[in-house]
């Protein structure tokens, strides 16, 4: 009965979309009008399963960012057998930039009109849950394999801190590490095994391979990026709790990154900078530009996550950089212990039920999908991005890479679950930037008291917000 | 004879700051379509040379998939297409109303015209977003993510200077064309209609590729108010080639390319109406 | 004439003014009929969010309230009081450099892109050989979308980019490369772009004004032995007043509320321009979405406007008898 439902309405579609071809004013089908929007919908081809357990023709509307080379058409990649598998299901994408998508959800989350399926940036989460932009999915979680399925660091990130209630699924991990050149370790006399094991081994290891001289180049030790960059609160805090400090209190009233512990780790990582460790050129670049002088040979070691290593291993022709020394003699470490132990960044980003959805069923569905094991494999795969599901990260079938990052996922923290954390970290951008200007010498005397100076505006601009 | 040779001397020198200008003010366009050649890791690591033993055409190929760049190209000119048509309409006929008729009310509608253009677009956003959410949830007919709400948006920033360009052109042909046409029998609309809107034409033009370029350039509204690339513009598509885990721009460089050229051609052809347009209606400002 | 008799007839004067204006409603139909449309839509998309936007920073908008949006609570001049008065409130904070930096930037491109705009104009406006070709290529920056560029001259910009390449390797005017997107420089990385893109359309506008000055009246000059410069200063300038004043007014508008470049060029939206590189625009939209102070953002919007309006008024002062000769 089903079936036969099924077949005439694609056979209807399929007539449709003749008519509309020659000229006719076809409303019942979109597919056929809206031109270019890739959308994939198995519904025209041949309905042959029917264990979709509801076979209303449903259309989803997926936000997704740019997280992969060719992202609309990545994703619909990724989710291409469950469409086969559920032939009234379409999903449409659409492809938010991270500068913009912001603003976006932001009005979406407001006036409810919006997608289906939203991915959320991991410290997202919290504030647009708190503005009731993302629905529950607190009793859904247990379809997913609940909180032990994946890596506790990015599941804490799915509720708001200090309530019980999920308002997300991880989809994938995003965690920093070191890359370096083998290479111009091993001709600068550096015991790899040693030196990624605290402070003072990395920074002698810096000091070692500094000005190497390679292919006729000198090689700056480190790159890093500097303030014109989207990472750059990401890249400071892990040597803040290296250092043993931390963003917020234990309650998350009160600041904390600007006491003495983290202002130890501020100046030790801008501190590789002022001490010509690093080209002072790459201070204005962003990270894209750091990876990139990391590819050509201009730096030894730089920090950053997964998707780099799969770039190496992309044909020049589509943007990678496989040509390049750099991609044969690298090799990844885990970042440094500080005085406070081993810490590194995890993010990543988490798939939500859009509060606005008129299908909330089915998009759930497609984050079951997409959170198991076959899709999670699948899409780390094209996005060299890490799965979030624990079995898959502790899986014996990565390569040592992503072993590597793996294991730094370990040690890897989060920010504070709170709904202010937006603002906070548009704060900490503005406020991180200028510490960037002082280190470059553009903006005063590089000194403990003037980045602590900045620092503490920093606090108190963050404390006006987390207590408003 | 020696001040004829210091004449030819100076407008020698003249003209050659002048081609130095030009080849300064062109320069950075050339930058463009020389760094779109480039693979992205070269852009990454900075170009200094001006030579290219191997140009990737290949970006001017793989721009068109790795973004959906049709789609935001053709949306951009249905929009920007549009919006001309309409705002040029109304600045035409408003331009034409203050610059020939002294009815009440003129002087204050000139001055809203300036006020408008005071708003910071930002404080705009909101109530316009949750104005058109409130117009579809109580007529049921759709604005945001719609051709015409962006069209109905950008006719409404564009027309107040429109009708200003405008009305400062209508003030430059002579009255006595319409007055002598009414003693000939045509009625206001009539002598409108058939002896000064073909003398405007240039003016027309003018206002058109202003409005044109105006709405092609718009960012901010263009990325709340749309929120799938069934209308999504370039501003909003182009962003898509810089990701935070994946860069191209190589693929960048060849999209801006490609989104200049097709507003030079349309310049090139109406350039000629555009300056003389300009010329009729600047000098009375 | 008006005055006169008004004081002396007051009632009966002010019954034939009410005539007199509706006679010249009616005799304007054709004018009105033709407003129409403008009207409808500039009371659409103008006024009606306008007022939504003046009532909305009277309320408490944040991520909590922004769900209820006109029903926010409401705080009276808070937001007022905290952006003038209060110096640890955080939009505050981030308008400081912001006001600082929109100033020197509007007045260096407004005086810019006139300058640049008329000594082109000027240039151009003599014969030689190739002339209809370089005017063609001096307006081509216009047509180059604001977002194409921001990230364009980002690229040239950079410390190892081809600007430098230029200044130092080239042309030896630094002993070091200098950082153009770091530190107070960013101003100029950003004034320069804009200046780029400007004056070519102001150079129209001039050139069509230099093209309705008569030659006769500098040959005329000339003969009486005027130089070149004197030229300049008594008759060019004089002449092209009008449309200075204008252009001015415009460009100033224009340039306060300069947004895309900058924001293009550092970050794509996301990131800090940098305390000398933060405009207005850049800064009110990151304290109206980054901070969710909607609230306090359409404040800050509502002064600027205000502030503003103060500046138009200046200006019509100073350029009224221009203004009103046409």
């Amino acid at each position: 009965m089903k079936k036969t439902a099924v077949s005439i309405s694609a056979l209807l579609m399929a007539f449709s979309v003749v008519v509309s071809g020659c000229g006719g004013n076809s409303n019942s089908t979109n597919a056929a009008n809206n031109g270019g929007v890739k959308e994939e919908s198995s519904a025209t081809t041949a309905p042959a399963t029917s264990k979709a357990p509801s076979m209303e023709p449903v259309t989803l509307n997926a936000w997704v960012m740019p997280n992969s080379p060719k992202p609309d058409a990545d994703f619909l990649k990724t989710i291409d057998p469950y469409l086969k598998e559920h032939p009234n299901v379409s999903v449409k994408v659409t492809v938010l930039d991270w500068g913009s998508a912001w603003t976006k959800i932001t009005t979406a989350a407001t006036s409810g009109e919006g997608p289906d399926l939203l991915q959320l940036g991991s410290t997202w989460v919290p504030a647009i849950a708190s503005m009731g932009g993302i629905d529950k999915v607190t009793d859904k979680v247990a379809d997913v394999g609940g909180a032990e399925a994946f890596l506790p660091a990015i599941w804490k990130t799915t509720s708001i801190a200090g309530d019980s209630e999920v308002y997300g699924v991880p989809w994938f991990v995003d965690a920093r590490a070191i890359y370096y050149r083998t290479d111009v370790f091993k001709q600068a006399g550096v015991d790899t095994a040693t030196a990624f094991k605290d402070w003072d081994s990395f920074k002698s290891a810096l000091q070692a391979v500094n000005g190497q001289t390679v292919d006729g180049k000198k090689i700056a030790a480190l790159g890093l990026p500097g303030k014109n960059d989207w990472n750059v609160v990401h890249n400071i805090f892990p040597w803040i709790w290296a250092a043993g400090g931390d963003v917020l209190s234990e309650d998350n009233k009160n600041v904390t990154f600007n006491e003495d512990k983290g202002l130890d780790g501020v100046m030790y990582y801008t501190g590789l900078a002022a001490e010509g460790l690093v080209d002072k050129a790459s201070l204005e670049k962003n990270s894209s530009q750091i990876e990139g002088d990391f590819g050509d040979g201009k730096s030894a070691v730089i920090i950053s996550g997964p998707w780099l290593a799969k770039n190496f291993a992309t044909p020049k022709a589509n943007g990678g950089m496989d040509d390049k020394k750099a991609a044969k003699n690298f090799a990844v470490a885990p970042l440094p212990a500080g005085p406070g132990g081993q810490a590194t960044f995890v993010g990543g980003s988490e798939l939500t039920v859009f509060s606005g959805s008129k299908n909330k069923e089915a998009t759930w569905e497609l984050i079951k999908y997409l959170t198991a094991d076959e899709a999670q494999k699948a899409y780390a795969a094209v996005s060299g991005q890490l799965p979030a599901r624990l079995s898959l990260l502790e899986s014996p079938d990565l390569d040592a890479n992503m072993k590597a990052f793996s294991e730094a996922t370990k040690y890897g923290r989060t920010y504070p679950a709170i709904p202010q954390w937006g603002p906070t970290e548009t704060a900490l951008q503005k406020h991180f930037a200028n510490v960037w200007d002082i280190v470059a010498g553009v903006k005063g005397k590089y000194s403990r008291e003037s980045v602590k100076e900045e620092l503490d505006s920093a606090a108190a601009e963050v404390k006006a917000i987390i207590n408003q | 004879m020696s001040t004829h040779r210091k004449r030819s001397v100076s407008s020698f020198l003249l003209t050659s700051v002048t081609w130095l200008i030009v080849l300064l003010t062109i320069f950075p366009i050339l930058w463009m379509v020389f760094t779109s050649l480039h693979s992205n890791d070269q852009i990454l690591n900075g170009i200094t040379t001006f030579s290219l033993p191997k140009p990737q055409w290949v970006n001017y190929i793989n721009m068109w998939d790795t973004v959906n760049f049709a789609v935001y190209f053709r949306n951009s000119l249905l929009i920007c297409g549009a919006t001309t048509l309409l705002a040029g309409t109304f600045a035409v006929l408003a331009g034409y109303a203050l610059a020939r008729f002294d009815f009440p009310g003129s002087k204050l509608f000139s001055m809203s015209i300036i006020s408008t253009q005071l708003i910071p677009g930002i404080m705009f956003l909101f109530p316009i977003y949750l104005m058109f959410l409130w117009i579809k949830n109580t007529f049921g007919l759709p604005m945001i993510n719609t051709y015409w709400g962006m069209i109905l948006v950008y006719t409404a920033f564009y027309t107040p200077i429109s009708i200003w360009i405008m009305r400062s052109f209508f003030v430059s042909i002579p009255r006595d064309l319409e007055e002598s046409a009414t003693i000939d029998g045509c009625t206001k609309f009539q002598a409108f209609y058939k002896i000064i809107l073909p003398l405007s034409l240039p003016g027309i033009i003018a206002t058109g590729i202003f409005i044109f370029l105006t709405a092609w350039d718009e960012l901010l509204f263009a990325w709340v108010l749309t929120t799938s690339s069934d209308v999504q513009t370039i501003p909003v598509g182009i962003r898509l080639f810089v990701g935070q885990y994946n860069t191209r721009y190589d693929l960048l460089m060849a999209a801006s390319t490609v989104v200049t050229v097709p507003v030079m051609v349309i310049f090139f052809m109406t350039q000629k109406y555009f300056i003389s347009g300009m010329t009729a209606g600047a000098v009375k400002g | 004439m008006g005055l006169h008799t008004e004081k002396n007839l007051p009632v009966k004067a002010a019954a034939s003014k009410r005539a007199v204006w509706r006679k010249r409603v009616r005799d304007n139909k054709f004018a009105y009929m033709l407003m129409v449309p403008t009207i409808i839509f500039m009371l659409l998309v103008h006024l009606l969010p306008m007022i939504q936007g003046f009532w909305m920073s009277f309320l408490k908008l944040n991520q909590f309230t922004l769900g209820k949006y006109l029903k926010a609570p409401f705080v009276g001049i808070d937001n007022y009081v905290g952006l003038l008065f209060n110096s640890d409130n955080p939009v505050r904070q981030g308008l400081n450099f912001a006001i600082r930096n929109t100033a020197i930037y509007a007045v260096i491109v407004t005086i810019g892109v006139m300058v640049m705009g008329l000594m082109m104009a000027m240039l151009l406006n003599r014969d030689f050989p190739g002339r209809s070709i370089a005017r063609t290529a001096m307006l081509l920056p216009w047509v180059v979308p604001s977002y194409v560029v921001g990230v364009l001259w980002g690229f040239m910009w950079q410390q190892n980019g081809i600007i430098n390449y230029f200044l130092v390797d080239v042309l030896h005017l630094y002993a070091e490369k200098p950082f153009w997107l770091l530190g107070p420089n960013t101003i100029w990385a950003i004034i320069i772009p804009t200046i780029w893109r400007g004056w070519p359309f102001l150079m129209v506008i001039f050139l069509a004004g230099l093209q309705t000055i008569p030659e006769d009246i500098y040959e005329a000059a000339t003969i009486d032995g005027a130089g070149k410069f004197r030229q300049f200063w008594n008759m060019t300038l004089p002449m092209l007043k009008p449309v200075i004043a204008v252009q001015l007014l415009f460009q100033i508008i224009n340039n306060v509320y300069s947004y895309n470049i900058v924001s293009t060029m550092f970050g794509n939206g996301a990131g800090y321009p940098g305390e000398w590189g933060d405009l207005l625009m850049t800064a009110l939209t990151r304290q109206s979405f980054g901070y969710w102070s909607f609230g306090s953002g359409s404040a800050a919007s509502i002064m600027l406007m205000f502030a503003m309006l103060m500046i138009v008024g200046v200006w019509y002062r100073a350029f009224r008898t221009e203004l009103n000769t046409q």
